[in-house]
């Protein structure tokens, strides 16, 4: 809720704000608007629905249920041809509203100026005030067809038997080619003849057939704009009638409601509420029960290291099961961007580009840090009934899952150091000071993150989660303060080389990530696994 | 040798064990019963240093969980209610970390097989946990206990959902380890094992100690010889049904 809000609340501010403003709105008022403009804005947003719902044809995800739907109104006499209607209604209604609210909300503005400046010009004469309502209108029929689609080719092509497979298999990928073939037709298009050409292209034969319900609804939405009212009544009556179609369809299949949602809900479920609670151990062990994660025999496993030193061999192996590609792209972006930056020449002179080279490592120590720490640390609750009982301390238990979940991101400041000081030998004292002072911070930052996790360790509840992520930052802020003061103050004031200057601030962060671990320690000590 | 002196523990103003006190011999089998509620689990946890405990003492051969944490905890192993494992490493990695974390490497590679191989788990240790079943995670989570040199045994529930050819197994090596000398200390709702299994068993309810003896000695105080354990532990818990009275 409190993202949402943040959320809504930066859109608003920011993006928002500058389609509601007069400006954006005024430079479009003094535009050239055409027809074919209007036809082809209109069928670009249908266009967008449109391959969307071709490239979900027959997910099973369609037909996912809440879990005690299942088990509690499956076995009622309910007949599941209702459920279906009223979850056809409700996915009409659902992706109906939504984007008329945002039209009306951010787009009605400029919407309204961009058919006014149609009206002074080619359109003169034409009653255009039924645009919106003739949009709406194609907008509900679309939606309308897509949700009766969703549901008939999930309950043909979900089943489960090897000729429903093939069959979605075989759907999935004429779909699938029709799209690509219509944008490499866009693309070959526009190399050959410029950007200008695509709003004639939306009325390509090629195109208009493909996306034949994009074309249908767009014919429907600017009938005031072109004045051809029966191609309008034929087009919304083809989507009407391919609406009861696939409605027919799809009841006809109905026995397969049940069957099929029992099994997209059992598998969906419990990846859905891993993703919600940005468990990655969670979503590893969901993609393990389908037979997505390999198990390799490495040296790592051949490891045997003993007592407490046994927990970071643990968080090893599984972090090599669960992040490992996201920490190589992650490390990759990492030396890319401060080995890029360290190459660029500003017309300051050097010292601004090194404070955005040593900026850009310090948000991506922070990024790294969050990501990998606080999915690591959720299992640290999860697991208290197996990890309280070994022969270790509650504060030996923290310290060495933080010092296992530290060492991948350590390798960050590593690899940023590193590209620094390769890509600009010049620049070797502030890659020394990278990998200095980051593997400091990141340490404080995962010692940070064990010990808000475990003030917040309720991982299934939305409310801690959220603030579980403004605390993280503001602990962040709090912490992270004086050992980077010290830095700037040493470097600026003392005039101290970079590698030098970080040394007593590295120093200063370790000594408050054993502060903050101890603490966190003392927490885990009081944890109910049961609460 | 497991000692509990006087253990109480508060969750705010809710008293979930309340002055609980046993001991468990070497070569016993004590039973921890009680309804839903009593407080059996909180016990265990308290026992085992998941939970801290407001009052009380707990010796693990003779060692304070207090203040010889790490020898008190070698000589122990717990088995949780639901088996908490780590789903993304193999069934063997799952045995060596508890061997690691026990300093017992010397002896895991042999053990591991055996019990690998008495728990049927041997075609499955190169699998990751996250693909057993909740019976073979149980299994699993008991060769675990037995797979470092643990001499005081706590299990909570140990075989709801194992198969019958795994509650025979499980229930053998209860007897194999109190032949060699383990304290065990078993929380169950099934009153038929508790009676079959247990040397003594010991009664809670609302977190109180209500009986401590043999099964025998529990019909007897309440002068219901020749009755089963169930009848006599609904009459204890009152938790006999109107329509029986």
């Amino acid at each position: 809720m409190i993202t949402t809000i943040f959320f809504l609340g930066w859109f608003f501010l920011t993006i928002g704000s500058s389609f509601r403003s007069g400006k954006f709105s005024s430079s479009v008022q003094n535009l050239p608007v055409s027809g074919d403009l209007l036809y082809a804005i209109t069928f670009g947003v249908f266009l967008l629905i449109t391959i969307i719902s071709f490239m979900t044809v027959g997910n099973s995800l369609t037909l996912m249920f809440k879990s005690p739907d299942v088990d509690v109104l499956f076995p009622t006499p309910v007949p599941p041809k209702k459920l279906l209607a009223l979850r056809v209604i409700r996915d009409t209604i659902t992706s109906t509203l939504v984007p008329v609210l945002i039209y009306f909300v951010m787009f009605a503005r400029v919407g309204g100026e961009m058919i006014r400046s149609f009206q002074r010009g080619e359109g003169a004469g034409k009653d255009v005030s039924l645009v919106v309502p003739a949009s709406v209108l194609a907008w509900v029929l679309l939606s309308s067809f897509f949700a009766s689609l969703g549901y008939c080719s999930a309950l043909y092509f979900s089943r489960g038997t090897e000729a429903s497979d093939r069959a979605g298999r075989i759907a999935r990928a004429v779909a699938g080619g029709l799209v690509l073939l219509a944008l490499g037709f866009v693309g070959l298009q526009m190399q050959t003849q410029g950007v200008s050409i695509l709003t004639s292209l939306t009325k390509h034969p090629l195109i208009a057939t493909i996306f034949f319900p994009a074309t249908l609804a767009a014919k429907v939405a600017s009938a005031p704009v072109t004045g051809d009212y029966s191609t309008a009544a034929f087009a919304a009556l083809a989507l009407v009638g391919l609406t009861v179609l696939a409605y027919k369809l799809a009841m006809r299949s109905v026995d397969w409601l049940y069957d099929i949602s029992t099994t997209s809900t059992s598998k969906f479920s419990a990846q859905l509420e891993a993703a919600k609670s940005q468990d990655m151990v969670s979503q590893a062990a969901n993609r393990a029960r389908q037979g997505k994660v390999k198990v390799r025999d490495t040296m790592l496993s051949r490891w045997s290291p003993r007592g407490a030193m046994a927990m970071v061999w643990k968080e090893a192996i599984i972090f090599g099961r669960t992040q490992k590609a996201a920490w190589i792209l992650m490390l990759l972006m990492c030396a890319g961007m401060t080995g890029f930056l360290s190459q660029v020449t500003l017309s300051k002179g050097d010292g601004p580009r090194d404070i955005l080279v040593m900026a850009t490592a310090g948000l991506m120590i922070f990024s790294g840090s969050l990501m990998f720490g606080q999915t690591g640390f959720m299992q640290m609750l999860k697991l208290g009934d197996i990890q309280k009982p070994l022969p270790f301390s509650t504060g030996q238990v923290v310290f060495f899952e933080m010092l296992g979940k530290s060492i991948p991101p350590l390798a960050l400041p590593l690899a940023m150091g590193i590209a620094t000081s390769v890509m600009n030998p010049k620049m070797i004292d502030a890659g020394v000071a990278i990998w200095l002072l980051g593997s400091g911070l990141t340490i404080l930052l995962m010692s940070l993150n064990a010990l808000v996790m475990l003030l917040f360790p309720e991982h299934d509840d939305p409310t801690q989660r959220s603030l579980r992520g403004i605390v993280t930052m503001l602990a962040t802020a709090i912490c992270c303060a004086p050992p980077l003061a010290l830095f700037a103050f040493l470097r600026m004031v003392a005039q101290a080389p970079f590698s030098v200057a970080s040394l007593l601030p590295t120093v200063v962060a370790l000594g408050i990530a054993v502060v903050v671990t101890s603490a966190a320690g003392r927490l885990y000590a009081t944890f109910n696994p049961s609460e | 040798m497991l000692q509990v002196r006087g253990i109480s523990k508060d969750f705010r103003k809710f008293r979930a064990v309340d002055n609980l006190s046993f001991d468990i011999n070497p070569g016993e089998i004590v039973g921890l019963l009680g309804p839903n509620g009593a407080g059996k689990t909180t016990a265990m946890r308290c026992i085992t240093g998941i939970l801290r405990k407001n009052e009380g003492q707990v010796r693990i051969n003779g060692f304070d969980l207090d203040t010889e944490m790490s020898k008190a905890k070698s000589g122990m192993a717990f088995v949780p209610e639901l088996p908490s494992l780590y789903e993304l490493l193999t069934v063997q990695e799952t045995m060596k970390f508890v061997a690691m974390c026990y300093d017992t490497m010397d002896v895991y590679k042999e053990h591991s097989e055996e019990l690998l191989s008495r728990y049927h788990l041997s075609d499955k240790k190169k699998e990751l946990v996250a693909t057993l079943s909740k019976g073979m995670r149980q299994k699993l989570s008991i060769a675990c206990a037995m797979v470092h040199k643990a001499n005081v045994f706590l299990f909570d529930e140990p075989i709801i959902g194992v198969d019958p050819a795994g509650v025979a197994e499980i229930k053998q090596d209860f007897m194999d380890a109190r032949a060699r000398g383990a304290s065990i200390l078993v929380s169950t709702h099934l009153l038929d094992v508790a009676e079959k299994l247990c040397d003594r068993v010991i009664i809670l309810a609302r977190g109180k100690k209500l009986f401590e003896g043999t099964p025998d000695e529990l019909r007897s105080t309440l002068k219901m010889e020749g009755q089963d354990l169930e009848s006599a532990f609904l009459k204890l818990t009152e938790e006999v049904p109107t329509f029986a009275l």
